[in-house]
């Protein structure tokens, strides 16, 4: 046992001894303990080293919101691959074989070279980056930003990938409880016996909240311990109660959600296979009760941030809750009643505490009397002007005040120095709902005002002290949260004994002698910003809060402000001379804590990381060796290369065969929808630009779909299979948003329409035949339809089979050639594929990708809607005004045709571009400009859209948008890349067969 | 051993390897279904009997009514529009019987039997496991009924049969991910119940 351990004292497992390393040294602690409380119990004090001045620090509380211990902490084993940098100390649970490291310390905790910065601390004051390393200005590239980049940052990031799983839940309930304190449970207790569904969630791996610190206090007649005890059990036993501990509540966001972030095996030492280290919660609660408590607040004095300077509270927690003495010889400091009674739990237990300094006059007579008792020195109405000891704290001066002025310092010995400056309502997730606050002038703290939610707030998290005002603000708020369900409860009471009820007082910086210019007072212990940091800020001209906080960096540490906030608060208000409310908090947002990317992303990693949607023929592709990429939610085969060919040789090879023999092609991500009903001609007539009532069943048609704006939204092939049956198709990436488009005119605009539509995409696999030899291919394969082109013309349709398949075969070309799609059921895509590409081997059939696609459409001009347009193309700037009718009383669309900058002069028009060195292939994207020699900036008159090399033609091949483009065929226009200006020259998109003699066989 | 083209065709991710059909990792029993004849109508709320009359079968008007006799059953999914399943054997004469009923009755029948496909959950944890990805409050889905849901934003039709029993209905495409997080859900349980003991 260490000798600051005492036996048998404390909750942890005595029985259970635990060995962990803290920067390579071997610790003993027991089960239940901390990193900070086990390293405490062996004496040790010095955890870290600041983030700006290097100054050694020791833990300051024994919370989550622990600024200065933070540790990196590392499973054994070889494989270094779960290391996490900026663990709390005060969190973290150790077990055995448990490896932690110190950070920002180099060579050693105890000798860190970085300490030189504390040396030169009045350079580095708040903003100085702003007026330092400016000279000479050639030194900022090599030599002041790469040092100071290798300085910053906190903390060592991990180099390995994280193989843990990170899970997800969403949950439902009537009543969620923030905090599982004497409040939260009494809350709990009061819900769940009316029978609703309650959640009682707590961030530390225990259940209690301070009474699992406070071991005089008695509850209806039994240790408040013992309380304890007999309230979990019975809540655990009713089967309307889930009770979490080790989970955080990060977030409270709209209509009572709230999001909990549970740890599951960071305490273990071995993690069961399979076991998810952390769970995101999403609770969607219909009451919230926030019964978070209150945060202590540090006092502000030159030196108050020495290893062995600590809260007050924590000091507490550490023994009645550890059984840890944090000091044998400790000094308490305070203005507040509670580090009273924390002293005088130290004198019980066997502690020589050296004195209670209290910045107060008038003080409690019983506080008195019980100091008096067990023999405690007490100077009332003293401060604090500084501490000595670099690696730990040796002694504190403190002064007498009277009457404003400073008398002689004492310099009291001590090997730890407990603090509390009052305490703090936690305000953060009530703040998260943008709940408004108010001001209370007695106790100087923010209060919950108005909430925006249905929540209810308990306890010290509203400015109440004391057990027995906790447990009765909890039931309050209980019988409050079930009402509002119309549920029934009656008023519980609790009696109390030894409750440790009291006030205090606060302070901006505490009274000194010294020199508050020099003083090395901390407010923000993690970002090492001090008070003097704070007037400077006000001095330099940073009136507001939001600004004081960014040019001081107070209050944007990892623990968000919750030391910092309100002392930096009191201070700027002081120094602007403003009252504190009428400067305000700044803005509190989620995380509560710091949080992992791993328990936000979930299960989104790996082959879960992104939704990625597969054809049924999708596997004969992969098979094959095709390359994929990916179109809209889709994978989609690219090119498919053959041993030793890139993706030009590849697509080459597939343009060339396609357009000589036969191609195949998977066209099943393609959207589809049928359109049924005796007003299917109507519907058809008023959402897409063409004339559809001439188009005879078995016949199709090429659809442009505008937006209400006039501009190109969608396209494609839509066939007529009788009086009122319409299949469409559209583009891949636009299926939703057409089909969803088309029910909102349908519900909206016009239902006394009779025609219904159903997505039917992933109804049929598609497979697409182009080449001469397509028709030769297929023939044999059909049954019920005769093949031949008087029977079958380019652009129609029929229903028919297919390889013994009921199919529905269109016929169409993508690509210029004779073409074919083929649509069959889903569950037969891979079968007929298989058939088609057996059968083909005959033809020298050549299965090909998108690329290929895209280069053998752009040969006929074709456009792809979201490549050759942008959602401002008309369909006259696209050449397509022969698609949009000239007699039809109305379309979408329509009326924005008309409007003036639709119909002006110089509008950018589709043009084709043909580069003057035929084998430059221009870059997709690139500007054009008429002159390359007029000066910057440069009057852009277009771009180009799509670009390709084009084999069969021998020549690169592009499309492109440019102002009055097709008023200027044959003009050269002037692309400038970084390597040159290129020259084209405007021409007709149509490059390859443009009288369509390839399409009439 | 004969893989069949249904299996083939869908694109189930290799991790699940053999397991492909039933999921076994865990507490919950996670089964693909053989296909169905599924049928999406569309017609209008007054009309909705003579379909009845048609499919042999009393159509729920309601939103999320759903009825199940013989082999045959149908769901209410919105105001005009209903999903009904039968054997796949009687499809061809159900689809020949409502092109009957179009000329005094018109609707819309289209087979979307390939499009989507359907996975049964049973177990005590079934409820559990759907909140891997449900954001519904599941405890409002009464038996038999069945709703629109999302699954890991992924779109389902969500049946539940009794308490302890959903069906999952969803596009063949977007199957692979849904099973695979069921898998993954599953396993959990299973992990979960074993840390509990652990913990005990």
């Amino acid at each position: 046992m260490s000798s600051y351990r005492i036996s048998g004292k404390g909750r942890v497992n005595q029985s259970k001894p635990v060995t962990f390393t803290f920067d390579g040294k071997s610790y003993r602690g027991f089960e239940g303990d901390t990193v900070a409380s086990a390293l405490l119990a062996n004496g040790v004090h010095l955890m870290g080293r600041s983030f700006k001045y290097h100054r050694p620090r020791g833990v300051l509380t024994a919370g989550s919101e622990e600024p200065n211990a933070l540790i990196g902490t590392q499973r054994p084993g070889a494989d270094n691959s779960r290391f996490e940098p900026n663990t709390r100390a005060t969190t973290q649970e150790i077990y055995d074989g448990l490896i932690t490291t110190s950070q920002n310390k180099w060579p050693s905790l105890s000798f860190d070279m970085g300490a030189i910065n504390d040396r030169l601390y009045m350079l580095f004051s708040a903003g100085f980056y702003y007026k330092t390393f400016m000279w000479p200005k050639s030194f900022w590239d090599k030599l002041y930003e790469p040092v100071i980049r290798a300085s910053a940052g906190l903390g060592v990031s991990p180099t390995k990938v994280d193989p843990d799983i990170y899970a997800s839940r969403y949950l439902h309930c009537d009543v969620l409880i923030v905090g599982a304190g004497a409040a939260g449970i009494a809350a709990a207790l009061q819900v769940a016996k009316s029978g609703a569904e309650v959640v009682l969630v707590d961030e530390q791996a225990e259940l209690g909240g301070s009474l699992l610190s406070e071991e005089s206090i008695e509850i209806d007649g039994v240790s408040s311990s013992a309380w304890l005890k007999t309230s979990l059990d019975q809540l655990r036993a009713m089967d309307n109660v889930r009770l979490m501990s080790r989970t955080t509540a990060i977030g409270y966001y709209h209509q009572n959600m709230v999001a909990l972030a549970q740890k599951l095996t960071d305490h273990l030492a071995d993690v069961p296979e399979n076991s998810p280290r952390e769970r995101m919660w999403r609770v969607r609660a219909k009451q919230v009760i926030l019964a978070q408590g209150a945060i202590e607040r540090p006092l502000v004095f030159d030196g108050n941030d020495r290893p062995g300077v600590m809260l007050a509270g924590a000091g507490q927690n550490y023994l009645n809750r550890f059984g840890v003495m944090v000091g044998k010889t400790p000094v308490f400091l305070t203005s507040h009643d509670s580090a009273w009674y924390a002293a005088f739990d130290y004198q019980d237990a066997g502690a020589n505490v050296v004195a209670i300094v209290d910045t107060r006059v008038d003080m409690d007579d019983a506080l008195l009397d019980q100091a008096r008792q067990r023999g405690i020195e007490v100077f009332l109405g003293h401060t604090a002007t500084t501490t000595s000891g670099r690696l730990r704290i040796k002694s504190v001066s403190v002064n007498p005040v009277a009457h404003g002025v400073v008398g002689a310092a004492l310099e009291l010995s001590c090997d730890a120095l407990l603090m509390c400056g009052g305490w703090t309502p936690s305000l953060h997730l009530f703040s998260h709902t943008k709940g408004s606050l108010k001001w209370d002038e007695e106790a100087r703290v923010f209060l919950p005002d108005q909430s925006n939610e249905e929540c209810q707030i308990a306890g010290a998290c509203r400015g109440l002290w004391g057990i027995s005002s906790a447990l009765e603000d909890g039931a309050k708020a209980g019988l409050e949260a079930i009402t509002a369900l119309d549920l029934s409860g009656e008023d519980v009471t609790y009696s109390v004994g030894n409750d440790r009820a009291g006030t205090g007082e606060t302070h901006r910086e505490l009274p000194t002698n010294g020199n508050p210019g020099k003083a090395k007072a901390f407010i923000d212990f993690q970002n090492d910003v001090t008070a003097k940091d704070i007037r400077l800020a006000v001095r330099e001209g940073m009136h507001s809060i939001e600004h004081v906080k960014r040019y001081t960096t107070n209050g944007m540490a990892t623990d968000q402000g919750k030391m910092s906030n309100m002392n930096g608060l009191e201070i700027a208000a002081d120094a602007v001379g403003k009252e504190v409310p009428k400067v305000g908090l700044t803005t509190f947002r989620p995380p509560y804590t710091p949080t992992t990317f791993g328990v936000f992303a979930g299960y989104h990693k790996d082959g879960q990381f992104e939704l990625t949607r597969k054809t049924p023929i999708d596997s004969w592709a992969e098979k094959n060796g095709a390359a994929f990429e990916p179109v809209s939610q889709w994978r989609r085969a690219w090119y498919f290369p053959k041993s030793g060919e890139d993706m030009r040789k590849a697509v080459a090879r597939e343009c060339a065969a396609t357009r000589k023999s036969v191609g195949m092609f998977d066209a099943s991500t393609l959207g589809k929808i049928e359109v049924v009903g005796p007003d299917a001609v109507e519907f058809m007539n008023r959402m897409y630009t063409n004339p559809w009532t001439k188009l005879a069943p078995g016949r199709c048609r090429y659809g442009v779909l505008l937006g209400e704006d006039g501009f190109i939204l969608d396209d494609g092939v839509i066939g007529r299979l009788s009086e009122d049956k319409f299949h469409i198709t559209t583009t891949t990436g636009g299926a939703a948003r057409v089909l969803n488009m088309m029910e909102d005119y349908l519900q909206t605009e016009w239902p006394d329409l009779q025609v219904w539509l159903t997505s039917t995409t992933e109804q049929w696999a598609t497979i697409a035949l182009n080449g001469p030899n397509a028709r030769k291919l297929l023939e044999p394969f059909v049954e019920g339809q005769d093949m031949s082109d008087e029977a079958l013309p380019h652009m129609s349709v029929a229903e028919c089979k297919v390889a013994g398949f009921p199919a529905r075969l269109f016929r169409l070309s993508f690509t210029g050639e004779l073409g074919f799609e083929i649509n069959v059921p889903a569950r037969h895509g891979l079968e007929l594929w298989t058939k088609l590409f057996e059968a083909g081997k005959a033809y020298d059939i050549c299965p090909y990708g998108t690329e290929t696609m895209h280069v053998l459409r752009a040969e006929k001009g074709y456009i792809i809607v979201g490549q050759d347009t942008d959602g401002t193309v008309t369909p006259y700037d696209a050449g397509l005004g022969w698609a949009v009718a000239k007699k039809k009383p109305d379309f979408v669309g329509m009326r924005s045709l008309k409007r003036p900058d639709l119909v002006a002069e110089g509008r950018k028009q589709l043009v084709g571009l043909k580069t003057k060195d035929p084998k430059i292939v221009l870059e997709e994207g690139a500007q054009i400009v008429n002159d390359p020699h007029q000066s910057l900036p440069m009057k852009m008159v277009g771009h180009v859209t799509s670009s390709y090399w084009s084999e069969v033609l021998g020549q690169s091949i592009a499309m492109a948008l440019v102002e009055g483009g097709q008023d200027r065929m044959g003009e050269t226009i002037y692309i400038p890349m970084p390597e040159g200006v290129l020259e084209a020259e405007i021409c007709s998109s149509v490059f390859y067969d443009p009288a369509g003699e390839r399409l009439k066989v | 051993m004969m893989i069949s083209s249904m299996e083939m065709t869908l694109n189930l991710p290799k991790a699940i390897g053999s397991q492909a059909i039933n999921d076994m990792s865990g507490p919950v029993s996670i089964k693909l279904q053989e296909p169905k004849a599924r049928l999406n109508l569309r017609i209008v709320q007054q009309k909705l009997s003579e379909a009845s009359k048609v499919f042999g079968l009393g159509i729920p008007s309601k939103i999320h009514g759903y009825v199940e006799e013989g082999n045959r059953s149908a769901l209410c999914l919105g105001p005009d529009e209903w999903l009904l399943s039968a054997p796949e054997d009687a499809k061809d004469d159900i689809v020949a019987s409502f092109a009957d009923l179009y000329t005094s009755c018109p609707h819309s029948l289209t087979d979307i039997s390939d499009r989507q496909m359907s996975i049964v959950l049973d177990g005590e944890q079934a409820t559990e496991l759907l909140t891997i990805g449900c954001p519904r409050d599941l405890s409002l889905l009464a038996d038999g009924s069945g709703t629109r849901a999302l699954f890991d934003g992924v779109e389902i039709l969500l049946l539940r049969h009794d308490r302890d029993c959903f069906e999952i209905q969803v596009w063949r495409s977007f199957l692979p991910h849904v099973w695979a997080l069921l898998h993954i859900g599953n396993q959990e349980l299973a992990s979960d119940q074993q840390r509990a003991l652990l913990e005990k």
